[in-house]
């Protein structure tokens, strides 16, 4: 039987024959990621939110972000046209929508920090490398978080909060309470970031004097009382327990 | 007369139901992410701010990476390319390690980087050594061990061990898998960074740069967001102290810390940090130091993204190789000082 002549390359790529310039859908659709994540992180800088996420020590990466994709974005969506063929594929779609992710659930989600069940897992901050370095305690310093970080790994440090012993200090910081708190007490903390929220460490003060079922864990508040060493620990006995605002910089920096 | 006519070839499968599809799931997303956020799940608030902070403190250096990738693919001479190929193998991976001092980027960006050279005929051992090699050697991780470490007697052991352990290491890597071809150790990747088919004149280089700016980041940045995931997760429900029992046995408190920098997935300028507060739990420096060393060179989030750079073979050997070394080199110095 005989069969009619195929034209093979028109069957099987029927639009190969006239090619001309054309949108490349790949590279629209990654420009389109690119200037996602762009947005988002400009975003991120003007909101502040990036404070959420990064320490002020690195918080220049975000700029930086923000400049280097859109840059991208722009340059792959003027570069688009072009002659030749592209695909789009599903694949390249569900690549696209798994990098878009990541910005839908920052967005959508309220803003939030680390808290109590994040404390609970970590090593605390050892502040013994800062005692030297910043060299700024001494017999007339504020007395910080990182005061206490200092003084608990750090012999000079103990030796000097001790001399200090029921001095008048301040801190700013979120409550929480660990198996081992009384009820009379609660643990104030303070998460100190150097690169980013993954690497957090807590800087923890056990607060005694606390007036049963005032505190809910979680909740920012304002300590203000006398500092005792006491033996590796440090302890504030509270004259006031204020409610606070959560701090535009809520992680502290070394 | 002639008509113009549009030449991409659409995949079929494509449809408008398959991208409302897509883009329901997004809503769906979101709308868990709104309605189960603002703490009312603290697990939930802790997995998606270290996510988050994952996401946002490395995707700028994929991107970085991606850059430099693509000035590597399009606009460093061949020439350039062949110098380095025709250093004596000896010779290819100190200076590659050394070449790791003027890049301070990330591992996230150090690891397309190292993808387009190989492609582009670096040598793979010396393409390797730069990538484990670079974000270890780094002035900025020097600078970050130093604060890190300052005031307690270490600071010259911890700063100087971890480059030369660093470079050794990534050395010794490049060496093992340094003797196959660049088609044995990569995965084909399937993806669009290849140019479509041209006919007539070709793109400008520039045309050619952003397309491989966009296929070098998408390519690298689903594997960051899938290793994010992952390490996220990990830091949310692994207690740190579960390796707090281990510090006074041999060998495997170097394991140990190895482990752990494996699974928290830190940033090589933030890790020394990490590693500083272990002592109180009374891990050493050669502990320590081998979180330092190992950790860049292997995590979760970098795992995922060998996966999909090289093949799986090779992710074993470089893992494996690693490992080894970083155990090997921390041993021999925790003999060496005690």
């Amino acid at each position: 039987m005989k069969t009619a002549p195929v034209d093979v390359l028109r069957a099987e790529v029927p639009e190969l024959a006239p090619a001309q310039s054309g949108w490349d859908r790949t590279r629209l659709l990654g420009a389109g990621v690119l200037g996602a994540w762009a947005a988002m992180f400009w975003f991120l800088q003007l909101s502040g939110r990036l404070n959420l996420y990064l320490s002020t020590r690195t918080a220049w990466i975000v700029p930086t972000g923000a400049v280097i994709l859109s840059l991208g974005s722009v340059g792959a969506a003027a570069t688009a046209r072009r002659r030749g063929l592209a695909t789009s594929t599903r694949r390249g779609v569900v690549v696209a929508a798994i990098l878009i992710a990541p910005i839908v659930l920052m967005t959508a989600a309220p803003p939030a920090t680390l808290g109590s069940f994040s404390s609970s897992r970590k090593a605390q901050f050892s502040g013994r490398g800062l005692w030297t370095y910043w060299g700024a305690f001494d017999e007339n310093s504020e007395i910080t978080f990182f005061f206490v970080a200092a003084s608990k790994y750090w012999e000079g440090g103990a030796n000097l909060l001790g001399r200090r012993a029921g001095d008048e200090a301040s801190f700013v910081g979120f409550a929480e309470r660990w198996d081992s708190t009384p009820s009379d007490e609660l643990v104030l903390t303070r998460f100190v970031v150097t690169c980013c929220v993954a690497d957090a460490t807590p800087i923890s003060i056990r607060v005694v004097n606390v007036p049963p079922g005032t505190v809910e864990d979680d909740s920012w508040i304002e300590v203000t009382g006398q500092v005792y060493p006491v033996g590796q620990d440090v302890i504030v006995v509270a004259d006031s327990i204020e409610p606070a605002q959560a701090p535009d910089l809520p992680y502290i920096t070394p | 007369m002639a008509t113009r006519r549009t030449a991409i070839i659409l995949d079929r499968s494509v449809n408008g139901r398959f991208l409302a599809g897509v883009v329901a799931g997004l809503a769906a997303l979101g709308f868990a992410a709104w309605a189960l956020g603002g703490g009312r799940a603290g697990w939930l608030q802790t997995w998606m701010v270290i996510f988050s902070s994952l996401i946002i403190s490395a995707l700028p250096f994929v991107a970085l990476g991606a850059v430099a990738a693509s000035i590597v693919a399009v606009f460093v001479p061949m020439s350039a390319i062949e110098r380095i190929g025709r250093l004596p193998r000896p010779l290819q991976l100190p200076v590659a390690a050394v070449a790791g001092v003027g890049f301070p980027i990330c591992e996230c960006g150090s690891v397309p980087l190292a993808r387009r050279l190989m492609l582009r005929g670096v040598p793979p051992g010396a393409a390797i050594t730069f990538m484990l090699a670079a974000p270890v050697v780094n002035p900025v991780v020097m600078a970050s061990t130093f604060v890190a470490y300052r005031g307690r007697g270490s600071t010259l052991l911890m700063v100087g061990g971890r480059v030369l352990l660093g470079a050794s290491i990534a050395m010794a890597v490049g060496w093992v898998l340094g003797r196959k071809m660049p088609e044995e150790l990569l995965r084909e990747s399937g993806e669009p960074d290849q140019a479509p088919v041209d006919f007539g004149r070709p793109e400008s280089r520039w045309g050619r740069f952003f397309g491989h700016v966009v296929g070098d980041f998408t390519f690298m940045a689903k594997y960051l967001v899938g290793g994010a995931v992952v390490a996220a997760v990990v830091q949310t429900f692994l207690p740190q102290r579960i390796v707090q029992g281990l510090s006074a046995v041999p060998v495997i408190e170097i394991v140990a810390m190895m482990g752990l920098a494996a699974i928290l997935s830190l940033c090589s300028e933030s890790d020394a940090f990490i590693a500083s507060s272990f002592s109180q739990y009374g891990f050493g420096p050669s502990s320590q130091l081998a979180f330092l060393v190992f950790g860049p060179m292997v995590d979760m989030k970098l795992g995922a993204m060998y996966g999909g750079t090289f093949k799986p073979s090779t992710v074993g050997a470089l893992v494996a190789t690693a490992a080894v070394a970083t155990l090997g080199f921390s041993l021999w110095l925790e003999l060496a000082i005690g």
